[in-house]
């Protein structure tokens, strides 16, 4: 670090910066947000209303028109190796896709913040068989253990969103852990404690409000690294079973096509990166807001 | 003739700096002449090979190892006494001559003058009693060299074998790549030193093999065969990805590579630099129907499935429309395949009726289709008969797993229905056979018993007429059969750089690299 610039750091100029810079981060925060929650919502609402959009059947072949390129009538987005419409295979995709996602989200997010909370709590014993707990799992490779949950369990939707679960709840268990044993010491919790409230309203009405916003924020974020997932095991062929469409088996279908028919992975593969942009925006723009309170 | 215009090969370093030197000099980078191609043109001497399949070889003791990427590689360095040629006639290679007495009882094989091993040995008769004693004693191959019972050296070249009940198609069971000859007692080494240090009298020996990575071959300087090989060496690469395999050939960093993907075929045979070859129609694709399992018991359920599928379609989406459609479970290239068993007709009307029908007398609707993860052949095919069937009323789930569980799920007889493929390593449909009737009809407990008899009698038989005949009835009941439900036939598929020359796969699908080699 120079020293003009820890010399910046000094007195009134530091306020005014910190002052400016909360400024434009919450202006930020709220464009952010705004734009993930956009993407995010047409998203939803094109998978809700799929059938809508586009009348063809996600799963009915069509050998004679394979591989349409774009533009082709009555398939915008082209067709697949087995003829059928990509751009209504995306838009089931999504239900599955998200659907996956928002699932294997909430149920871990639940379960960690929760064995978390009570663990930061009551600390002693039930702490420490937490924490135990909570770095064994830690210390598996994820992406390994997953697999190997989705071939004892098989392939499937329910497996997905079960494998998930059982590995993605530590990072929530120990985040929240972390958080209720600093909250535990503050004021107002030994005030709430001194007034006689029972534990389940202090660990519900006051702690959880006051830690929540961390956890809710990393769930953005890791329902980008659950979609990604998802897509992963798609690749791996241990993904949504055929014929049923997901974005990643999409694209792992189109391995074979990429350099003669592109549309095949483009087209998904670009579903992919938006629904990751949006998860993130919204993660991004969250975390802001609340950094910023 | 087609004419290509091909890049040159910059293949040594000196060439490669002309060819920078050149590609800076020219404004239009265009650094290298086009050069018309000819298959016919003889390879110049030298040069390295660099050719990739899927997998890596496991070993190269040709005992031990029996998966065909270690075939792929020993069988440039270990040679039999009888090769399958690519118009599929079994010619002598390591014999001169060879008899038989008037009932196929007793083969003289000759054996060829001034054949030695890699380190110098001569070849001698000792070598190749010892070589057949080992294979028709080594488990996989015994089975199949069962009716051997005596192998002497009557001299120094002159090897006679025995057997106990006639045995006319001999010399196609010793073209088997597997059954080469190697040192008497493996020159003193164990079997595990010989699968790393292997010796022979083929075109190549080995100089490394970087586990993981790469086997290097070098020419075999004292080979029999005057002028062969023309390349200085081959490496044989493993890259699992058919698109990588396919990248790394149109880079220019392999020159051969095993099985494009087939929706990349076209495109690679309209480039200028690389070529696409089709061979022999050796591969037969199986619907395998688990007659043990609860699906597939009731005939008439396995007469519906036979009836509803679609085969132009699979050969038009999954095969990338290479192929070829019939009824025989035995492939095209083999002799003695039924060209008059055509390919079930199509009628899901009668499919669904006889489906009402089995389904009236407590047979389900529902089975499981089982396939490997990952291939795109097996993939799509699979979509395909799950749409045929269920249009057909049937409910099928697929259920995609990792290849080795497919395999020992299957092997072990615990599965509904399944994607199969089985080649042969000799012309003559014996050893297939063979493996149906060990295997209990492929692990669907089809028709066996008959096909046993069967197959022993065809082996004796002497008259080819009657062999022929043999072979056809028990192609008839395996048809009549549906445990083996034949989706179609598809040939090996290879691609190489334009440059390449002399490159021919025979139907076995184990290439032969002496006669390969580089446009001068």
């Amino acid at each position: 670090m120079s020293i003009s610039s820890s010399l910046s750091r000094t007195g009134v100029a530091a306020w005014y910066e910190r002052r400016s810079r909360r400024r434009r981060s919450s202006r930020g925060a709220d464009a952010s947000l705004a734009i993930g929650v956009a993407i995010i919502g047409i998203m939803m609402l094109a998978a809700l209303l799929a059938g809508v959009l586009s009348p063809a059947d996600p799963i009915r072949q069509d050998i004679p028109n394979a591989l349409a390129p774009p533009g082709t009538d009555g398939h915008p987005l082209g067709t697949d190796a087995l003829g059928r419409d990509v751009l209504t295979r995306m838009l089931y995709a999504a239900r599955t896709d998200l659907f996956v996602a928002v699932g294997a989200v909430l149920l871990p997010l639940a379960i960690g913040v929760a064995v978390g909370t009570i663990a930061g709590y009551r600390g002693g014993i039930v702490d420490r068989v937490v924490t135990g707990v909570v770095n064994v799992v830690f210390a598996f490779p994820v992406m390994v253990l997953l697999i190997a949950l989705v071939f004892i369990l098989g392939p499937g939707i329910p497996t997905i969103i079960v494998a998930v679960t059982l590995v993605s709840w530590v990072s929530y268990a120990r985040l929240a852990r972390d958080l209720v044993r600093r909250e535990r010491s503050m004021d107002y919790v030994l005030a709430a404690k001194v007034s006689g409230l029972p534990t389940r309203r202090i660990l519900g009405r006051h702690i959880l409000r006051n830690i929540i916003a961390q956890p809710v924020t990393f769930a953005m974020s890791d329902a980008v690294a659950i979609i990604l997932f998802i897509t992963a095991l798609g690749f791996l062929g241990l993904g949504v079973p055929p014929p049923a469409p997901d974005w990643g088996t999409m694209i792992a279908d189109a391995q074979p096509y990429f350099t003669t028919h592109w549309w095949l992975a483009v087209f998904p593969g670009l579903a992919i990166c938006a629904a990751g942009l949006g998860l993130s925006l919204i993660a991004d723009g969250l975390s802001q807001k609340w950094n910023a309170q | 003739m087609r004419v290509i215009h091909v890049a040159r090969h910059a293949r040594t370093v000196l060439a490669a700096v002309a060819a920078a030197l050149a590609l800076a000099s020219c404004s239009a980078g265009e650094a290298t002449e086009p050069v018309s191609a000819d298959p016919t043109a003889t390879p110049a001497t030298g040069g390295t090979l660099h050719i990739a399949g899927e997998r890596e070889a496991t070993a190269l003791n040709p005992y031990t190892a029996i998966d065909n990427n270690s075939a792929h590689v020993f069988a440039q360095i270990l040679e039999t006494l009888f090769r399958t040629d690519q118009d599929g006639q079994v010619v002598p290679w390591l014999v001169e001559s060879s008899e038989a007495n008037a009932d196929f009882t007793t083969w003289t094989f000759r054996l060829r003058e001034g054949v030695t091993f890699s380190d110098g040995t001569p070849m001698t008769a000792d070598d190749v009693v010892y070589s057949i004693e080992t294979v028709r004693q080594s488990e996989a191959w015994v089975s199949m060299f069962a009716e051997i019972e005596r192998v002497e050296a009557a001299s120094p070249s002159t090897v006679v074998v025995t057997t106990s009940v006639p045995s006319p198609a001999l010399e196609a069971s010793l073209s088997l790549p597997f059954a080469p000859v190697v040192p008497a007692d493996l020159a003193g080494m164990t079997p595990e030193e010989f699968g790393q240090h292997p010796i022979g009298t083929g075109p190549f020996r080995l100089e490394s093999w970087t586990s993981g990575q790469r086997i290097t071959l070098v020419r075999n300087e004292s080979y029999w065969v005057p002028g062969r090989p023309y390349l200085d060496s081959v490496v044989f690469e493993a890259v699992p990805s058919d698109s990588n395999r396919t990248q790394q050939l149109r880079g220019g960093d392999l020159d051969i590579i095993a099985t494009p993907p087939r929706p990349q075929l076209e495109a690679l045979d309209e480039a200028p630099a690389t070529v696409v070859g089709e061979f022999a129609m050796a591969f037969p694709n199986y619907l395998l129907l688990n007659q043990e399992s609860d699906a597939f018991g009731d005939p008439r359920i396995r007469e519906a499935v036979d009836l509803a599928i679609h085969r132009t379609n699979i050969l038009e989406a999954a095969g990338g429309g290479v192929g070829e459609l019939g009824g025989s479970f035995l492939a095209p290239a083999l002799n003695f395949h039924d060209e008059s068993l055509e390919q079930v007709e199509r009628d899901p009307e009668r499919a669904a009726e006889l489906l009402d029908e089995a389904v009236a007398d407590g047979a389900e609707r529902h089975f499981t289709l089982s396939v490997a993860a990952g291939g795109t052949y097996a993939n799509l095919t699979a979509q395909i008969i799950q749409e045929n069937l269920e249009d057909a009323g049937f409910d099928v789930t697929i259920e995609q797993l990792d290849g080795a569980t497919v395999l020992a799920e299957v092997g072990a007889g615990r599965y509904d229905a399944t994607l199969f493929t089985m080649t042969s390593d000799i012309i003559d449909p014996l050893e297939v056979i063979g493996y149906y009737v060990d295997l209990n009809a492929l692990w669907t407990g089809g028709e066996t018993a008959e096909v046993a008899t069967l197959l022993e009698e065809a082996k004796q038989a002497v008259d080819q007429q009657t062999r022929g005949d043999l072979y056809a009835r028990i192609q008839q009941i395996v048809y009549d059969d549906r445990s083996l439900v034949v989706l179609g036939y598809q040939p090996w598929i290879w691609a190489w750089r334009a440059d390449v020359v002399g490159y021919e796969v025979p139907m076995t699908g184990v290439p032969w690299l002496a006669d390969t080699g580089f446009r001068e």
